[in-house]
Order: structure tokens, then sequence, then C-alpha cells
């Protein structure tokens, strides 16, 4: 099912710039207006489409970034948690939760983007696996104590952090050469597909994404163990290591997802507001 | 649309409910023990004997670890799955909030806890939050379900001392709008059941001790446990019961191991925990089938765990505490609570070591002296309140200190003066201890002191006086006593109000104590704001104020007194304004008695005009007999001549000494007495230059401060602002004789009805009221009261001729 939403953009700028020499550049970020509050964004592998859900995941939305439009997935509870395209951006896998006996429960949907039709791909199970693997030959998905990583269709298990307690949103460069990951008590890494090399790129970090081979980009946060004090989307050029931050104090950033395809940058704030950043220097 | 998502929502999370035959080992459980590591978000208290930031002290990051790591085991041996966010607590382990919540969703979680306790001081109840969406309701209707049935088992810990009820809240409500909409961070993204815990006020200290204790994390964490089962009424339940209490000293405070301990303390917690008590468990063969000893921590917390059900006997003592033995019944799936008091081992005689008033080098004891009494041991309070008498009775209360190693009867009051009292006690005080066969005294004990013939702090002098008139702008007032008084909460001890009870507050920064040296008191009271002009006011002095030596005044101080406005003046030409301090010049060699000049220097603060006033400083060497002299000159100075009038405005210090101007003519000087010193504040004071010399020119050209023997105010000091004349032979005001003799009291000020006049030693002959025109309004001849009724109000002057013939005159105001 589809339902066909109006939908209307404006650009505004709200978050200052600051940037020096040798870290990278980016657009002042604008905000992208759209009607409600926008929580848990997941951009396309062309950096064309949003996905997005509310503040609990329930529902699962589509945003056309270039007209505006958007088309309401599934309107299920979780539907919105972790969604992830196939490949090639023609399908959208996700779960959905029901309670099961009292438990929770959740089954795989495929959404086809081109028919608008939705699958049942598995019923209501307590898997809690990810979804990266139902049709990629390569990808990374972390399995808290360990990275699953899959290369041509290749399966390996990774702990490339001496003493990690979980690893959390692992992702593979575009050059498909390099891994980048979480691990919340130790920070944010790049490794090889095979876990050497293994490189610090920030003390903490969520969300963090790949921009292009050789920027990233991740929400630095801190919090009294109540509420979020300050929250900004942070930067780094890989190779020097030299860092920009992409918002400013007043702006709490929530959720981030970047498009290598296109370079861009969507991060939406806790208060459910949705921004975009370009960077503007080239890629290297 | 809403309502349809609504509904999934309720098909989410619904259902929740006996019917399902629910597992324990079906669950998964995602624990976040709240804060992580040793820095000020992580929550330390500074708790004896720990210094503040000791990481082997208080630190919630700490407990909620511990409650989470047992939280984590207890679930674990009942099968069901559990995932902490953390098990370690460095500095790394402080996480984000939102790859929290991220990975209770990514592991597919059936409920989320976070574990926290609360900060407050004085008050200790449960907290329990739960995700709003949107503001004002539960993000599930489950939420709030949980959050009741954990907060109905925490309550249920008589280990804690609650103070109120538990509080069960919505994140977002419940901080807005201090935090804003965004509510608690690591539920911002839950899409499972779940809830943040504040088990307790950490800040509380006693609690704080106990969340220093592991069997005390144990027993919250065994709480999360059994609220799961009872929220998903799961089909297994614990098959074993717990033994759990504090253990404390039935007598002792808890002074007894913490040094002054400041804190907040309720009911039980007052008493000291006993550390190192053995708690054992036996069961009906004899057999120890638990044992415990509890910590150091000052908590006396013991929780025997996972017991099997049935009846035992809890056996609790130590070497220093008599054993006590009381059966138990233990009851699977309940927590039995056994909160125990322990008499301590005094196994000796009660002596006292110390007793009776200090008595001084004279051989006296003041007559605030409590009477004091030391013990080898702590006293037994009623016994001891039964074994004393003091003859002649005198009314009081008792005080114990030093965990009732010593005890003051303390006078209501005071102790009469000049009395020899006996202090008798018999025999029968004793210690506490109830096991012992003699804890009493030997032999009663008696003692006798005499007090010395003091008893009560005097109010010497005051101002306003009773009656009198004060300057509405921000006036000040004083209380002067024979010895210094004990400042602290005087304010609360002083009321002033005006005629409909307004209370006219205290400006206490500016209010000043105990000035006066020679061991005398007194109390300088700066009102705050200004009074109401022909308001009157009443003050109080509560009889409670005690001098240093705790002698109290006894009877209150009461007054009244009036607003006036200085300035209200008939018109009358400045001839110095007193901008320029250098008009007045300290003259040492002319003055007497004065080993320093008296100075003079700017005063913009008090000022009434102008730029400035001049304040006028001195300093006498002795009590008595001195005169601080000032040489007053201008380029240009008013010509006077007899039957003239000076005018000056005067800031005075309530020194009782006398301010003089004085005129000369070539060598011929002339002094007039302006005014006593006997004021605070702004006065305006009028002499009548009745006795120059006819047919010569005269000018101001000096003035002095005659010194009226004081003990107390041999330094001070006064402002001066515009200096007025008036044309005598210009009639008017101007034809009024005076010499300003005497202290003569006039009231009220103003005045409506009648005008009362007091102070002429010699009788009063005649009284005229004359208005600024110089005509007589009102008059009358023998009495001391003069009937102002029909005069309009307005500014006059009151001539007073006293039956000796000497006159005076002074401005009244007549308002209604």
């Amino acid at each position: 099912m589809k339902i066909m939403t109006t939908f209307f953009v404006s650009v505004m700028a709200v978050c200052g710039f600051s940037a020096s020499a040798l870290v990278p550049n980016f657009t002042t970020p604008h905000r992208i207006d759209i009607s409600g509050e926008v929580y848990h964004p997941v951009l396309s592998p062309d950096g064309s489409t949003l996905l997005f859900s509310s503040a609990d995941h329930t529902g699962l939305n589509s945003l056309d970034l270039a007209t505006g439009k958007i088309s309401v997935i599934d309107k299920s509870a979780a539907a919105g948690f972790e969604p992830t395209f196939s490949h090639d951006g023609s399908k959208i896998y996700y779960r959905t939760a029901v309670k099961v006996n009292g438990l929770m429960n959740r089954d795989v949907r495929c959404f086809d983007v081109k028919s608008s039709t939705m699958t049942e791909i598995a019923k209501p199970n307590r898997d809690s696996r990810a979804l990266k693997g139902i049709d990629r030959q390569t990808y990374a998905a972390t399995d808290f104590d360990h990275i699953n990583v899959s290369v041509d269709g290749k399966l390996s298990s990774l702990d490339p952090v001496a003493g990690a307690h979980t690893y959390q949103w692992a992702s593979i460069s575009p050059d498909g050469t390099r891994i980048l990951f979480s691990e919340p008590f130790k920070g944010v890494f790049v490794c090889n597909l095979d876990g050497t090399d293994l490189k610090p790129v920030m003390p903490k970090g969520d969300y963090p994404c790949w921009i292009d081979d050789s920027t990233v980009a991740a929400v630095v946060s801190h919090d009294d163990g109540y509420i979020v004090l300050d929250s900004a989307v942070v930067l780094v050029d890989l190779a020097s290591g030299a860092t920009a931050t992409a918002t400013t104090p007043d702006c709490l950033v929530g959720e981030l997802t970047a498009s290598p395809a296109n370079r861009s940058i969507i991060f939406t704030t806790v208060e459910g507001e949705l921004y975009q950043i370009n960077p503007t220097n080239t890629e290297r | 649309m809403k309502r349809s998502l609504t509904l999934l929502v309720l098909a989410l999370v619904g259902g929740l409910s006996s019917v399902w035959a629910v597992k324990m080992s079906d669950l998964k459980i995602y624990i976040n023990p709240g804060h992580g590591g040793y820095t000020s978000n992580d929550r330390p208290i500074q708790l004896y004997p720990f210094a503040q930031n000791d990481t082997a002290g208080y630190w919630e990051s700490t407990s909620n670890l511990y409650k989470g790591l047992h939280m984590y085991h207890i679930l674990d041996s009942l099968g069901a799955q559990a995932k902490l966010s953390r098990i370690k607590n460095t500095e790394a382990d402080d996480r984000s909030l939102g790859s929290i919540s991220k990975e209770a969703n990514d592991w597919g979680s059936d409920l989320f806890f976070s574990i926290h306790s609360n900060a407050g001081e004085g008050v200790n109840y449960l907290l329990m939050l739960y995700r709003e969406e949107p503001m004002g309701t539960p993000r599930y209707p489950e939420n709030l379900t949980l959050s009741n049935i954990v907060a109905q088992n925490l309550q249920s810990n008589e280990m804690s001392n609650w103070t109120r009820k538990p509080q069960v809240a919505g994140d977002v409500t419940f901080y807005y709008p201090g935090w804003g909409t965004a509510g608690l961070g690591v539920l911002r993204n839950l899409y499972v059941v779940g809830l943040l815990s504040e088990g307790g006020m950490h800040e509380h200290r006693p609690q704080a001790y106990r969340l220093m204790n592991d069997d005390y994390w144990w027993l919250e964490a065994w709480h999360f446990v059994k609220s799961i089962m009872e929220f998903y009424n799961t089909e297994d339940r614990f098959v074993t019961g717990n033994v759990a209490g504090v253990v404390y000293d039935d007598h002792n405070l808890r002074s007894m191991d913490i040094p002054n301990p400041t804190f907040t303390m309720h009911g039980r917690d007052k008493l000291a925990p006993v550390c190192g008590a053995v708690v054992e468990l036996v069961d009906a063969t004899g057999k120890v089938v638990q044992k415990r000893t509890t910590d150091n921590m000052f908590n006396g917390v013991f929780v025997l765990r996972n017991v099997a059900p049935g009846d035992y006997t809890l056996r609790i003592g130590n070497d220093k505490y008599y054993t006590v033995e009381q059966p138990v019944t233990v009851t699977a799936n309940e927590v039995t609570y056994c909160n125990t008091p322990l008499n301590m081992k005094r196994e000796f005689p009660l002596e006292i070591t110390v007793k009776g008033p200090v008595t001084g080098e004279d051989g006296l004891v003041s007559c605030s002296s409590p009477i004091e009494l030391e013990f080898n041991t702590d006293i037994d309070e009623q016994s001891l309140e039964e074994a004393f008498s003091i003859t002649p009775p005198v009314a009081g209360y008792w005080k114990y200190a030093d965990n009732n190693h010593s005890a003051k009867y303390i006078p209501e009051v005071s102790l009469e003066p000049d009395v020899t009292y006996t202090v008798n006690i018999a025999g029968t005080a004793r210690t506490p201890d109830k096991t012992y066969s003699h804890p009493q005294l030997m032999e009663p004990v008696n003692f006798s002191f005499t007090t010395r013939n003091r008893s009560r702090l005097d109010v010497t002098e005051y101002y306003p006086a009773d009656q009198g008139a004060v300057h509405f702008a921000a006036p000040t007032l004083e209380v002067r006593f024979d010895k210094t008084i004990k400042p602290t909460g005087i304010q609360n001890l002083i009321t002033i109000t005006d005629t409909e009870n307004n209370k006219v507050n205290l400006n206490s920064r500016a209010c000043q104590y105990n000035k006066l040296g020679n061991g005398f008191g007194n109390a300088v009271l700066a009102l705050q704001g200004n009074l109401k002009v022909g308001e009157k006011y009443t003050f109080k002095l509560s009889g409670d104020l005690r001098d240093t030596e705790s002698l109290p005044m006894g009877e209150d101080l009461q007054f009244e007194f009036y607003a006036n406005d200085v300035t209200d003046q008939p018109e009358a030409p400045v001839i110095e304004t007193f901008d320029v301090p250098t008009v007045l010049v300290g003259n040492l060699e002319a003055s007497k008695g004065l080993t320093v000049k008296p100075t003079a220097i700017k005063s913009t603060n008090p000022k009434l005009f102008g730029t400035g006033a001049v304040k006028m400083s001195y300093s006498f060497a002795d009590t008595h007999d001195g005169e601080a002299m000032w040489d007053y000159s201008v380029a240009e100075p008013q010509p006077l001549e007899t039957g003239d009038h000076v005018g000056l405005y005067v800031n005075g210090d309530f020194s009782n000494h006398e301010l003089w101007i004085g005129v000369t003519a070539g060598t011929d000087t002339k002094w007039h007495r302006v005014c006593a010193l006997t004021f605070r504040g702004w006065e305006y004071h009028e002499v009548v230059l009745d006795d120059l010399e006819a047919g010569y020119v005269y000018n101001v050209d000096r003035m002095k401060i005659v010194q009226v023997e004081s003990p107390i105010t041999q330094k001070g000091a006064i402002v001066v602002d515009d200096m007025l004349y008036r044309d005598g032979a210009a009639g008017g005001v101007g034809d009024i004789i005076a010499d300003g003799a005497g202290n003569v009291n006039i009231y009220p000020i103003p005045a409506s009805d009648v005008i009362n006049v007091e102070g002429v030693d010699s009788g009063i002959a005649k009284m005229e009221l004359v208005n600024v025109a110089g005509a007589v309004v009102a008059e009358v001849s023998g009495g001391s009261i003069i009937n102002v009724s029909s005069i309009e109000s307005g500014v006059y002057l009151l001539r007073i001729t006293a039956c000796d013939g000497k006159s005076t005159v002074s401005r009244v105001v007549v308002s209604r």
C-alpha cells in the first residue's frame, strides 16, 4: 500500500559553519521542512530517497528528496527500526514487531519500490539478526560482540577491537576495502575487511557513516546520564585525522545517515527536525 | 490516521496478561546500569569516611552497576536471557544514551530496565519514569503497568526508611519545562516496554550508606526480577525466600560512629547501624544454614538470600552487643523483614564523671548556666530525668550530647540571681544496659552552687524614643544593652509593623551588632526601604534575646514611633550646602581630649541635598571632658546679627554628645548648642542667635562636638548638610526666643489630637504653637498637653516657657 502525501520543501539555515584548513568542507546545514516530526533517517544507496519513522520507530515512510513526495510504506510498529535497502535500492527490507504470547517477535518484510508492494518474507520470530545480508554479497553487519562481514558471498566473523563489549553501526566503504564501525566503549574505528589495520577515528560517535572513501561522519554527543546535553555532526578526514563540526551548539543532533553516491548527509534533531548538509570538497 | 496508529501500538504491547503461559526462560531483558565512570555526571556523594570524589566512596555509577550485575545473574539463574549495557565502571563505560537504546532494540528485548538512584537530601522516595509519547500519555500502556509494579515491590523494602509513597511519572511531563520536551535520552528511541528506576535518594545519606551494600543491591535486583514475573505473570516464581533487615543500636545515635553527622535522618535512621553484627539463620536442627556479617559502611544491612521456605531462628549479635534470637518464617517468593535493634553491653555501674555548672574565679556561676553532667557511658534518658531534682525548683529541659555521654539541664529562662541551688541525682539513674545486674549509680549524687547577681540582659537606651520620630528615608534604629548580645537569629525576634499591621523588613546586610565596645551591646537596625511619612509604627523586640552569657532580656521591648520628612521645613535661604567638604577643617590644637585630629570628608551617603554632605568624625581619648573642634570658612560668609536664626540638617550618631556652632565677630565668639546627638539619621535643628552684641556682624566660623561622659561612645561621626538662615529682623518665626536647654520630650510627631511635653524639670509655665507666619495658633498655660485637634495640618514651632524662665523652641508637625 502506498499513500501519496503532499509535500513541500523549504530551506533555511539554522546551524552555523565551523571549519578550518585541512578539514572537510561542507555547506551550511539546511532544514528540510516537512510536516510532522522525523526520526530514524536512512538514505538510499543513490541518495535520492530518505526512509524515516516516528520517534518510537512505528511506521515506515519514504521521502523523495528531489520531489518532496512522502510515501507511507508500512504503518506497523517498529517498521522504522533500521530498514535497509537492497544493493541496487530497488527493495527495502525491514521488520515489524508484534507480541506473541506476550513476547517481542519480529517478522521480515520486503517492499518493492517500483511496484509499491509488500511481501512478508519471514513470519514473526525472535530472531534479531541484521537484514543486510538478504540480497547482498558484500556487506558488514554487527552482531553484538562481533561483526559479520561478507565479501563476495564469503562470510567471516570479526572481533577487531581487543576487549570489545559490543559493536554497532558497521558499514563498508564505497570502494569496498574498509569497514567503519563503532565500539561504544572505545570509539569509532576503521579496519580492513579482514579486521586488520585497525585505525581509531574518534573517541566516541554514534551513527558513523561513509561520505566518501576518505571521509566519514558521526554524531558526537554528551549527556549527564539522563538527557543529551550537547550533540553535533562531526566529519573526519581519515587520511589526516582532521575533524570539522558541521553543526552549532544550539542544534541538538539526533541521528545521521549519508549516501556516498551523491555525498549528501541527512541528520535529525532530538526534537524531530530534518537537515541536510553537502560536503563541498571533491572526493580524493 | 492517529486512531489507527494508536490501535497498532496497542497491538504491539497489549495483552500482556495472565492468559499467556510465559516462562522466565522465554524472556529477553535488557539492563542498563545508569551512568558509567567517575566524573561529576556519575554522581559522587561525599560520605564519611571517604573524601569527595574518592572512587572507593559512593558513586551512583557504581551502585547502579552492581544492581544491574545482580539482576543479570538472577535472571540468568532463572533461564532468562539478559544483556547489560555495561559490565564495568570506567570512563569508557559512559556510552551514549542513543547507543544503549539501539542495542536494546537490536536485540529484540522484551523489557528494558535503566537502573538509577535519585538526588535529594532531606527525603527518600522512589521514582519510576516511563517514556511518554506525546507528553501526558505513556508511549505504551504497559510502561505504566510495569512502573507501578516495580514501584510497589521496591517500596516493600523495609530496610529503607521511605519518607513518602513512590512517584510514577512520564519522562517528558516530569522534566518539562526545565529539560524541554525531549524526555529521557535512554528511553526516547526505544520501541520496547521499559522504565528508568530511581531507586531511592542517594543524597539522603542513610540511603547512600545502604547503597554501598552488596546485599542491598542484590535485593533491589531481586525485586526487579520479581516485578518482571508479576508483569508477565510467569509460570515460574522464586521457589525460595529471603530474610532481610537492618541491625541497629537500640539507643546510641548515628553520631556514635560518624563524626558530626549533619545530614537529614528520619526515624530508625537516627540510630547507629551496627557494623560487624553476626547474623545467623538457624534451622530446627540447630544448623546455621546461612550467615552474614554486616559490613563496616554504617548501614547494618543484611539479606540472607534464597532460603528454602520454613521456620527458622534468626540470631544476631557480636562482642559489643547482647545476642538477640527471634523466630522467622521464610516464604517462597517473599522477603521476611527483621529490622533488629541490639542492646550494647555496658557491664558496669553508671558513674557521673563531671557535674555542675561551670564556676568562675569568684566561685559563682552565671544565671544562664545549665546543669551539666557527664557519664562514664551513655545514660538512659528516662531514668536520669526521673532521678534528677533541683532546689529551689527551676523550669527547664534536657539536652543530650556525645551520644548520651553528657546531658544538660537547661533553664527555660535563667537561674535566679544570688541563689544557692542544690542538685540531687538519685541512685536510680542508670545506663541503657538491659541485661547487666547493676547498671545504676552506686550511690546518689548531690552538689550545690550559687549564682551571681545578674540574671537579665538590660536595655540601656534605644532610638527613636517611644512616640518619637525618624526621618522616613531608609531609617536606622538602634537598641543598646548592658552587655554584648548574641545577634544570631535576632531578626526573627524583631517585628516592626505599621498601623495596619504591615511588616517592615530589616535590611539584614546593613544591620550591625555589638559595635559599642567596653562589653556593651547594641543592635543597629537598618530598615528595608522607606517609611510612610505621618505613619505610626510599632517596634517590638522579643524578651528571648540573650546576651553572650546567654542571659535573656526576659521581657519584650516595645515602643511606637512616627515617620516624618525632616526636609519639610519653612522656606529659608541656604547659606551653606556642604557640597564641598573643605569648608570644615578639623582643628586638633583647639580641641580638647583628642590625640587624633578630627576629620571632615565628603559624604554622598548619607546626604540630603545637592551633591554631598560633610561627615565629621571624632575620637575622644577618654570618656569625658572632650571637645572636637572644626574650623568653618567660606569666601563670603552670611552676616549674622542678634535675633537671627541658623538651622542645620544633622545626621546623628546617637552618641549623646552635643553639637555646637560658633559665631564670631572679631575676637568675640558666641557658642550655641545646635542639638544633643541623641538620635540616628537626619534631624533639623535651629538655633536663635539671641546673645550677639548689637551693632556687630558675626559669622559662623567654627563647630564643635562636646563630649558627654559615656563609656561607650568615644568614637563617632555625624553628617551635616544644608545650613539655613532666617533673618530675625524680618519677624516671622525669627522672633521666637529659645535657648535650646534641656532634653525635652515632645510627642507624638506628627500629632493629630494632642501634643505631650515631658522633661521640663522646673515645670511648664506656658506653651505656644506658632505657625510659619509667626502667629500663635494655640496656647496653654500650666499644663503639659496642648490640644491641636482643630489646628490645620502643617509644620509649626512649639515654644515652651518653663517655670524657671527658660524657654525652648521645637519643630512639630500636625497631621491627620
